[in-house]
């Protein structure tokens, strides 16, 4: 026994060292890309965080709230990032930051409160590894996925050799400025797209399991005393329609909480689903982002105390760069119009 | 608890960490509160069955044992006659108790295993039945099998009954072997579930191997052949070639095998672990010659048991000797003897189709299997004179490459109805395998469109020949032996293969469905 014990330690820790070999070889090149590494970067510089799925960092443009109001902004929203995961995203951006106003798109309310795969990987994959980071997964987790992965991604990856593809992807560290993705292309909405959604005055079901989220999301920012406004960008979202708006807003009236409805208000934002987006209505093109952002910005500052930080050399020296990247990429997409 | 989870290694780590810091007398304790840990965990809301299992057959051994000292009392001084007077009457009572156990026990698992299927039979007939059935409880083909035995053991006399619930529980309930066997005999394992055992680093490297053999298998071959199966051959439409079929069935009794001995390894290697030599269930049945070999190869202690508690009281029961003798008068003294021994045969293969499953089809499967080996049985005179005619040595390597693969290639076919969506499909996949073969089917892609990906063929191909190699290398005796002997360094790297062969090339994780294994249903 007093020899074996040694060797099988050995063996272990040569596994474990394979274990680790193996996930890095095998690791995906997207699985450290979620907009909260980057955001751990900047948190303490960062005033107003937008939370949200494709609506946001499609249609949101906080280089533009900079340029434009000096507003110090930054999107965190993913594809396919359900509330879930914006719960414990706020919790843990109110851990490590005190923005002075969170944005919530409640665009994802009714869809099924399980998160995507890929985008509450990515979440997990660079959040900080504290009891929030368990609460995280173990909400968000989905069927066949071990916590042990995350710290071996081998064995979430483990059959990329069946993709025969190794190639790695480049970081989004520039292609996306504070999180904002940029889209040239237009594609107008057609006649027969039901949008902007008419208003019956109805509302619908809308599953407590869904809802439960949202209220919990708003139950922890007014415990938290942290500014929240909610919001629905424009944009035909998958799951939304006027009734679910209305059952959106009475829940949100019930706590006291306005809603931004802003496909209600397309023309006071300056929206034209004939010029503003990239695929007829989904989601705004990066014009329609810059329309939107610019009226955003007036309406937080005239709502909103969030201070104006152009000048100031801290911020300056964050921006600059951000708003290079922003402007290159711009004529990129002017040049080469490109979709999602 | 799957056997291929984290859980169930997190789970096992801990059952043996503490096993061997516990005093010996102690041990057998740990390891019932381990076996009922993994039970609850299991099927927490069905472990009533379990309970009622345990408790019925142990008053039942204890009952029996009663009778016996009661009659062995009773006897005492009494003349010859008096004295088998005696014991008929105690016979009888014995018989009485022992027919009631088990009537509760196999009565408890026949209507949860078919009254399903024969409530949905009344309502295909017309009758105003609804469809009714239960939750199976975690193993209880397994464990009510390995009660059973315990119980008839004791009536026949064979060891004492045992005295201590709790020490049968233990026995009843061996977590390891619970979810699909072996289907152990108290003789053979009780003894050393009670026993102290002290750590032993041959048998925990041992045991170690085996689990992580048993878990390439399963995770490596099994699973990864699983989509492939289901969207062929358990597909509710027949839209594809023979050919396409014929190789969905060769990939089904891969898969099948390493998904079976592959949960059997994690079996054995966890009990070895633990000190505990449990009773091995294959013997390299692929390479087997005949279906009869076949099936005293594959899954060994399911045949030993319906061998020695079904058969054999089958074939010695009066109606048996009654056919017997009327066998004799009409066919002559030969099949006098044999067709009592052809009816037992199909009576088990009956009840061990049913013990697969609920269904007509797996009735059909098990009379055809009984059928082929009645056959064979009765024409082995005619294949010998044939074999002379044509100057065959049955000793050939040629003659027994043959007898192997065509025992594979029936055996495969017989599958069909152990997989198939219905009876009907069966059919309908053997009528195209033999009218619509189209083998150029097999080359246009077909089979990749089926879930298992080239490279998925590939790895798991790889695996079924490093099985195929094992099983050729175990002729020359224990593989783990052999690599024993070539050093510890060697031991050590063939552990780090298997295991990092199953964490790079293994179907699990997101993506994949947690497969349980085959067995566990039945």
């Amino acid at each position: 026994m007093k020899r074996f014990l040694p060797r099988v330690i050995g063996w272990c820790l040569l596994f474990l060292m394979c274990a680790a070999l193996l996930s890095q070889l095998t690791l995906h090149p997207e699985e450290g890309n979620s907009p909260l590494r980057e955001y751990y970067a900047v948190a303490d510089k960062t005033d107003v965080v937008f939370l949200g799925a494709s609506q946001v960092f499609c249609g949101v443009s906080p280089t533009e709230l900079y340029e434009e109001y000096g507003i110090s902004s930054f999107d965190m929203a993913n594809g396919n990032q359900y509330m879930s995961m914006d719960y414990f995203l706020i919790r843990e951006i109110l851990r490590v930051s005190s923005p002075s106003l969170i944005v919530l798109d409640v665009s994802t309310v009714n869809r099924a409160p399980e998160s995507s795969d890929w985008s509450h990987r990515q979440y997990l994959a660079t959040m900080k590894f504290s009891p929030l980071w368990w609460e995280a997964y173990q909400a968000t987790r989905v069927e066949g996925e071990t916590a042990l992965s995350y710290l071996f991604p081998v064995l979430r990856y483990h059959d990329r050799w069946n993709e025969m593809s190794w190639h790695s992807t480049p970081s989004w560290q520039g292609s996306r400025p504070a999180g904002q993705m940029l889209y040239g292309r237009i594609v107008p909405q057609a006649e027969t797209t039901e949008y902007p959604f008419v208003d019956d005055g109805q509302t619908t079901t809308v599953e407590e399991s869904h809802l439960k989220w949202l209220k919990k999301i708003i139950e922890l920012c007014q415990a938290e005393e942290q500014p929240l406004l909610l919001v629905k960008v424009p944009g035909k979202a998958e799951g939304w329609s006027a009734q679910v708006a209305n059952t959106v807003l009475q829940v949100c009236e019930s706590y006291g909480e306005p809603l931004l409805d802003l496909d209600r208000r397309l023309e006071e934002v300056g929206v034209d689903m004939q010029l503003h987006t990239l695929d007829g209505s989904a989601h705004l093109n990066m014009y329609g982002a810059q329309a939107l952002s610019r009226w955003l910005g007036g309406y937080l500052r005239q709502n909103y105390e969030i201070p104006d930080r152009r000048g100031q050399q801290e911020y300056e020296q964050l921006w600059q760069p951000i708003l290079k990247s922003y402007h290159a990429l711009w004529d990129q997409q002017e040049a080469q119009p490109q979709g999602m | 608890m799957l056997f291929t989870s984290f859980r169930f290694a997190a789970f096992f780590a801990l059952v043996l960490t503490v096993y061997y810091l516990l005093p010996g007398r102690r041990q057998w304790q740990w390891l019932l509160a381990a076996n009922f840990a993994f039970y609850f965990i299991g099927s927490l809301r069905l472990a009533g069955w379990l309970f009622m299992s345990i408790l019925t057959v142990w008053a039942g051994g204890l009952a029996l044992a009663a009778l016996d000292k009661k009659a062995a009392e009773q006897t005492k001084g009494l003349d010859r006659q008096a004295k088998k007077a005696m014991r008929a009457g105690f016979t009888r009572r014995k018989k009485g108790v022992l027919a009631l156990v088990l009537l509760i026990n196999f009565g408890a698992l026949a209507v949860m295993k078919y009254a399903g299927w024969v409530f949905s039979l009344l309502q295909k007939l017309g009758a105003g039945v609804g469809i009714w059935s239960l939750a199976m409880p975690l193993g209880v083909s397994f464990y009510t099998f390995q009660a059973a035995g315990y119980l008839i053991d004791v009536y026949r006399g064979k060891y004492p009954a045992q005295n201590n619930p709790a020490r049968f529980a233990l026995f009843a309930s061996f977590f390891p072997q619970m979810i699909q066997g072996p289907i152990s005999r108290y003789d053979q394992l009780a003894n050393q579930l009670f026993a102290t055992h002290r750590p032993d680093p041959q048998q925990l490297l041992f045991g170690f191997q085996r689990i992580l053999w048993g878990v390439f298998k399963k995770l490596v071959v099994a699973d990864r052949l699983a989509p492939l199966v289901q969207n062929l051959l358990a597909s509710p439409t027949i839209d594809q070639a023979g050919s396409v079929y014929l190789a969905g069935l060769v990939l089904y009794a891969f898969q099948l095998y390493a998904d079976f001995s592959g949960g059997i390894d994690v079996t054995i290697g966890c009990a070895q672990m633990l000190g505990i030599r449990v009773t091995e269930n294959f013997h390299r049945p692929f390479f087997s010659k005949s279906v009869d070999e076949y099936w005293r190869r594959w899954h060994i202690t399911l045949g030993s048991w319906f061998r020695d508690y079904l058969f054999y009281p089958l074939a010695l029961s009066a109606p048996m000797a009654r056919l017997g003798r009327l066998c004799k008068g009409v066919f002559g003294p030969a099949y006098g003897k044999k067709i009592p021994i052809y009816a037992a045969t199909m009576g088990v293969w009956a009840v061990t189709g049913l013990w697969h499953g609920s269904s007509a089809r797996y009735l059909l499967w098990g009379l055809c299997n009984g059928g082929v080996i009645v056959l064979s049985m009765l024409l082995e005179p005619w294949y010998q004179k044939a074999r002379q005619r044509l100057g065959i040595r049955s000793e050939s390597t040629v003659w027994r490459l043959f007898q192997v693969v065509r025992t594979f290639g029936l055996l495969c076919l017989l599958r069909v109805f152990d997989n198939a969506y219905t009876t009907g499909n069966a059919f309908a996949i053997l009528g195209r395998i033999f009218t619509r073969f189209e083998p150029a089917a097999l080359l246009d892609g077909t089979l990749l469109q089926l879930g298992v990906t080239a490279q998925g063929f590939f790895t798991a191909g790889l695996g079924v020949c490093v099985m195929l190699c094992v099983s050729l290398a175990q002729r020359h005796g224990s593989v783990r032996g052999q690599i024993a002997r070539r050093g510890p360094a060697l031991q050590g790297a063939v552990c780090l293969l298997l295991a990092l062969a199953s964490l790079l090339f293994g179907a699990y994780g997101v993506g994949y469905n947690a497969a349980q294994f085959i067995y566990f249903s039945f």
